[in-house]
C-alpha cells in the first residue's frame, strides 16, 4: 500500500509558533530533511488561516499555544481553534501539534482518530530528529498521541465499521468511501491505523488485508 | 485515608471561613436576648400575635357593670353615693350572680345613704371588695370598705412591663405590715375563688390545679429578662380571650334593662368606666376594649383599657384555666428556647451554604420566616408562647452573612483561579519554551543524558505546581475527586471531564482490565451541546467511573471494552459494554441506586444488561433537553 505515490508531491509545509528560537531549530531541520519542500511559517493564529487558505500545505505544524493576533497574549484555546478548523479545511492537512502542553487534545482524540489527514502530537521538548520521526508518521496518514492523550491502544469505532464492511460484507474500497461518506483517502488511511493498531506491518509475502483480517479476528473484533 | 483527610481538612476551611460568620451572628443574637435586649421586641411580636387572633367564641363567664361619662351625668354626682351603689347591688343581687366584684375604692362614706351600702355589704354575701396593697410604701394604699371581712378583699394592684403596657395579672403576693408579712390575694383571685365556690370547687393560689401543674410567671419566663416575677403572677393570654366583655352600665342596671340571664351566675364587676378616672391601663394585644368602642376609635395599635376591664381579663382566664385544667399561655423552658433559636439559625446557615446563589438563599430564608412565623402564630393560638423574633433574627441574618460569605468567597477563588491561569499562561509562554528550546537541541548524547533528566524533571515539577494551584482554587462544590488524589474542575467542560474519568479509571490495577487488548474509545463531544449543572456532570462522572470500576472488578477475561456516547431518537445513551465472564446480579448495590439516582437527576433511566453471548452493558439513558426557543 503505497498510499504517498499516488499523492501529488509534497510541496509545502506550514510551521506555526509564536517563539522565534522554536522557529529557528525547526525549520532548518525540517528543510535538511524535505530539501525540496517549500517552508512557510506563521506567528498568529490569523495568519496561519491566511497561508492554509492560500497555499493549502501538506502538512502544518502548530503549536498550542497561540496568539490570536500578533503582540496577542498566547492561549491554548486559540491553537485548539485553529486546529479544529484545520480539520475542516479541504484538502485535509496533515497535522503536527507541537506544544509545551498537549493535554488539550484529549477533547479532540474522536476527532482526530476521525480525521482524513494523518495526525502526529508531541513535546515541544523531545529532540528534533525524534520530532522529525513523527512528521513522517503524520505525512504517511498514520495517528500518533503521546501517553498523556492516550494512554491505552484505541480501536474506533469507525476503523471496526471499516473492518466490517470489508470483511463481512466484502464491499470494496470504494464502496466502504460511499457508504461511510468520507473520502478515498479517509479510507485509505483508516487502513494504516488499523495496521497500527494491531501492529500490523507490510511483509512482502503476505498479503497486507488478509493478515489485517487475521489479526481483526484474532483481537476479537470480528465475529 | 489520605484522601478523605483531605478532603475533610479542605472542608474545614471551607467551613471555617464560611459557616463560622454565621454561627457567631447566631451566638450574638442569642446573647442579645440573653441580656434583655430583644424583650421589647418579643413583647410587640406577642402582642402583634395575639391581636390577629381570631374571635373567641365561648360566651364569657364575665360581665362589666361600667360606669361612664353618661351615667355620670345621669346620676349627677361623682362619686356614685353610697345609697345609688346599695341599689345598684341590690338589684343585681335579685339576678343570683355568682359573686358581685366592686371595683370602686369605697374607704369612706360618700353620702348620701352610706348605712344603706353598710347594710348591703352585710346581707349580700357575695360582695368582693378592692383594695390596693403592693406599694411599697403602706400609706399609699388605698385601704379597702371597712365593713368587710378580709377574705372578701382582693387588691387591684397589677404589674406593668417596660414598654408601659400590661400583660399579667398577679394572683397573691405576700405583703409585709408593721409587724408581720400576710398573703394577701388578688381581687381577680378572690372573684374566681367566690365564684367556683357557689360550684363546689375549692381553688387555691397555688400552682397546682387538679392534676395539672400551671405554669408560675418566672424572671425569666418566655421571652422575660429578669421580670419583676414577685408574688405568684399568671400571663394574660389576650390571643384566647379576643372578645369584648358584655358590659351593662349604671343606668341599665338601675332601670333593670337588661336580660336575667346576662347576670345570673355569672362574675360580675362593678368599675368605672370613664376615661376621666385615672383607672386606665395600656395593651396593645387586644383589637378592641370598652375604651376604643365608646370613643369610636377602633382598632388603634395601642388600646387604652379600663381597671375593671383587666379584672375581667384575668377572672376569665382564671375561670378557664381552672375549668379546663391548664395554663391559659404557657412557654418552653429557657434551655429549650435557645435551641429553637439556634436551630433557626442553622437553618439559616444550611440555606446560605446549600443554595448557591444569594438570591435563592433570600428568597428561601424569606420563606423559612414566613414558615416560622406561621408555626409561631399557630402556637399562640393552641396557647404556647414561642420565641418568634430571636429565631427570626437568627435564621435571617446567619442566613445571610453565610450566603454573602459563601458568595464572596466562591467569588474569590474564581479570581484565584483567573491569576493561576493567567500565571500560568505565562510560565508556559516564558520558561517552559525556553526550558523546551534547550531539551531539544541537547539532543541524544549520552553526556548530556542526566542532565537533560533533570531538566525534563524540573519541566514536571513547574507543571504540577500549576496543576496544584488550580486544585487548591476550586470551590467545594465544583470539586470531583477522582481515586488517587487528583481533583477534576466541574465547571470544565462535560467531555473533557468524562475523558479524564475514563481515562483516568482504566489506568487502575483491576482483573477486570488485565486482559482487554481492545478499547473502543468514546465520544464524550456531543454532549457539549447540552448545558450541564455541576451536579448533573458530577453524576455522569460518578456514572462512567462506577460503570467502568465494575468492568474493572467483575468483567473476568474481558478482551474489549466499549464505550459509547451517541445521540439516539432525542436521548443521550452513555453506555459501557464488556465481554467478559460477569454476571449481572440482582443484587441492588450502592452502585446501582447512585446510578438510578443520577438518571432520575437526569430524567432518564438507568439499566445494565447480558449481552449475548457474554458481557456485560450498562447504560444511562436520558433526553436531549431542547431550549424553549429552539
Amino acid at each position: 500500500m503505497n498510499a504517498e505515490l499516488t499523492e501529488p508531491l509534497l510541496q509545502r509545509f506550514l510551521v506555526v509558533d509564536d517563539h522565534e528560537a522554536i522557529l529557528a531549530g525547526t525549520i532548518p531541520a525540517l528543510q535538511a530533511r524535505y530539501p525540496t519542500v517549500e517552508i512557510l511559517t506563521a506567528k498568529h493564529r490569523q495568519s496561519a488561516e491566511q497561508q492554509v487558505a492560500l497555499y493549502r500545505p501538506d502538512l502544518a505544524i502548530i503549536d498550542l499555544s497561540l496568539p490570536e493576533l500578533p503582540h496577542a497574549v498566547p492561549n491554548t484555546e486559540v491553537g485548539i481553534q485553529l486546529l479544529q478548523a484545520l480539520m475542516h479545511t479541504h484538502p485535509a492537512p496533515n497535522l503536527m501539534v507541537l506544544s509545551t502542553n498537549i493535554k488539550p487534545l484529549v477533547r479532540l482524540k474522536p476527532a482526530i482518530n476521525a480525521y482524513e489527514g494523518g495526525f502526529a502530537a508531541i513535546d515541544k521538548s523531545l529532540p528534533i530528529r525524534e520530532m522529525l520521526k513523527y512528521v513522517d508518521l503524520a505525512l504517511r496518514g498514520s495517528i500518533y498521541l503521546p501517553s498523556e492523550v492516550r494512554s491505552r491502544p484505541e480501536f474506533d469505532r469507525r476503523w471496526l465499521e471499516v473492518l466490517r464492511l470489508k470483511f463481512q460484507e466484502g464491499l470494496s474500497e470504494k464502496a466502504i468511501a460511499e457508504q461511510m461518506k468520507i473520502s478515498d483517502r479517509t479510507v485509505r488511511n483508516y487502513w494504516i491505523r488499523i495496521q497500527d493498531a494491531l501492529n500490523v506491518y507490510d511483509h512482502p509475502h503476505k498479503d497486507l488485508r488478509v493478515q489485517i483480517e487475521i489479526a481483526a479476528r484474532k483481537a476479537g473484533l470480528l465475529n | 485515608m489520605q484522601v478523605i483527610w483531605r478532603k475533610f481538612r479542605q472542608q474545614a476551611i471551607l467551613w471555617r471561613e464560611v459557616v463560622l460568620p454565621g454561627v457567631l451572628i447566631v451566638a450574638f443574637v442569642v446573647l442579645a436576648r440573653l441580656t434583655g435586649l430583644l424583650q421589647v421586641q418579643e413583647w410587640m411580636a406577642l402582642d402583634l400575635f395575639s391581636r390577629l387572633c381570631p374571635a373567641a367564641t365561648a360566651e364569657s363567664q364575665v360581665a362589666i357593670v361600667g360606669i361612664d361619662e353618661a351615667n355620670l351625668r345621669a346620676v349627677g354626682e361623682f362619686p356614685v353615693s353610697d345609697e345609688k351603689l346599695a341599689r345598684v347591688l341590690s338589684i343585681l343581687s335579685e339576678y343570683q350572680p355568682s359573686v358581685i366584684g366592686l371595683d370602686l375604692y369605697r374607704d369612706v362614706p360618700v353620702a348620701p345613704g352610706h348605712d344603706s351600702l353598710i347594710q348591703a355589704f352585710q346581707t349580700i354575701p357575695n360582695i368582693i371588695g378592692v383594695e390596693t396593697a403592693l406599694n411599697s410604701q403602706a400609706s399609699m394604699n388605698m385601704r379597702p370598705p371597712a365593713q368587710l371581712p378580709p377574705d372578701r378583699v382582693g387588691f387591684t394592684d397589677v404589674i406593668v412591663d417596660d414598654d408601659g403596657k400590661l400583660r399579667r395579672i398577679i394572683l397573691s403576693s405576700p405583703v409585709t405590715g408593721a409587724n408581720s408579712t400576710q398573703v394577701k390575694y388578688s381581687f381577680a383571685f378572690r372573684l374566681v375563688q367566690r365564684s367556683l365556690a357557689a360550684q363546689g370547687i375549692d381553688f387555691k393560689p397555688s400552682t397546682q390545679l387538679g392534676s395539672v401543674q400551671l405554669q408560675r410567671f418566672r424572671p425569666n419566663s418566655g421571652s422575660y429578662i429578669q421580670a419583676n416575677a414577685s408574688g405568684n403572677q399568671r400571663m394574660l393570654n389576650f390571643c384566647a380571650s379576643q372578645k369584648l366583655f358584655r358590659s351593662l352600665s349604671l343606668t341599665d342596671v338601675l332601670q333593670r334593662n337588661f336580660k336575667p340571664e346576662w347576670v345570673r351566675d355569672r362574675i360580675l364587676i362593678i368599675g368605672m368606666a370613664a376615661s376621666s378616672v385615672k383607672d386606665i391601663f395600656f395593651t396593645s394585644a387586644l383589637r378592641e376594649t370598652l375604651s376604643s368602642r365608646a370613643s369610636g376609635n377602633p382598632f388603634p395599635a395601642t388600646q387604652l383599657i379600663y381597671g375593671a376591664e383587666v379584672q375581667a381579663y384575668g377572672a376569665d382566664q382564671l375561670m378557664r384555666e381552672v375549668l379546663e385544667q391548664r395554663s391559659a399561655l404557657r412557654y418552653w423552658g429557657d434551655g429549650w428556647e435557645y435551641l429553637w433559636i439556634m436551630s433557626w439559625g442553622c437553618l439559616g446557615i444550611a440555606l446560605g451554604l446549600v443554595l448557591q446563589s444569594p438570591w435563592k438563599s433570600l428568597l428561601n430564608i424569606v420563606i423559612a420566616i414566613a414558615g416560622l412565623i406561621g408555626v409561631c402564630f399557630l402556637g399562640l393560638l393552641m396557647g404556647w408562647w414561642i420565641p418568634v423574633v430571636p429565631a427570626g433574627i437568627a435564621l435571617g441574618s446567619a442566613g445571610l452573612v453565610t450566603a454573602f460569605f459563601d458568595r464572596d468567597l466562591r467569588f474569590e477563588l474564581v479570581q484565584r483561579r483567573k491569576t493561576i491561569d493567567r500565571t500560568y499562561e505565562s510560565v508556559h509562554n516564558g520558561p517552559l519554551q525556553h526550558l523546551a528550546v534547550i531539551l531539544r537541541e541537547l539532543g541524544e548524547d549520552v553526556s548530556s543524558l542526566r542532565l537533560r533528566q533533570e531538566l525534563q524533571s524540573l519541566n514536571q515539577e513547574l507543571r504540577s505546581i500549576f496543576e496544584h494551584m488550580r486544585e487548591e482554587a476550586l470551590t467545594r462544590s465544583d470539586r470531583f475527586y477522582l481515586n488517587d488524589n487528583r481533583i477534576l474542575d466541574l465547571q470544565a467542560p462535560i467531555a473533557e471531564l468524562l475523558y479524564q474519568v475514563y481515562d483516568h479509571t482504566l489506568k487502575l490495577e483491576a482483573p477486570g482490565f488485565a486482559e482487554i487488548q481492545t478499547y473502543i474509545p468514546p465520544d464524550f463531544d456531543m454532549l457539549k451541546t447540552h448545558h450541564f449543572s455541576a451536579e448533573q456532570k458530577r453524576g455522569l462522572c460518578l456514572f462512567l467511573q462506577e460503570a467502568l470500576w465494575n468492568v474493572g472488578k467483575h468483567a473476568m477475561g474481558a478482551t474489549r471494552l466499549d464505550v459509547m456516547c451517541l445521540v439516539e431518537a432525542e436521548t443521550y445513551v452513555l453506555r459501557i459494554t464488556d465481554n467478559g465472564f460477569g454476571t449481572n446480579s440482582t443484587h441492588e448495590g450502592q452502585g446501582t441506586r447512585q446510578a438510578k439516582a443520577i438518571a432520575w437527576e437526569l430524567r432518564g433511566y438507568y439499566r445494565r444488561y447480558h449481552n449475548s453471548p457474554q458481557g456485560i452493558s450498562c447504560e444511562l439513558i436520558f433526553p436531549v433537553k431542547r431550549g424553549w426557543f429552539r
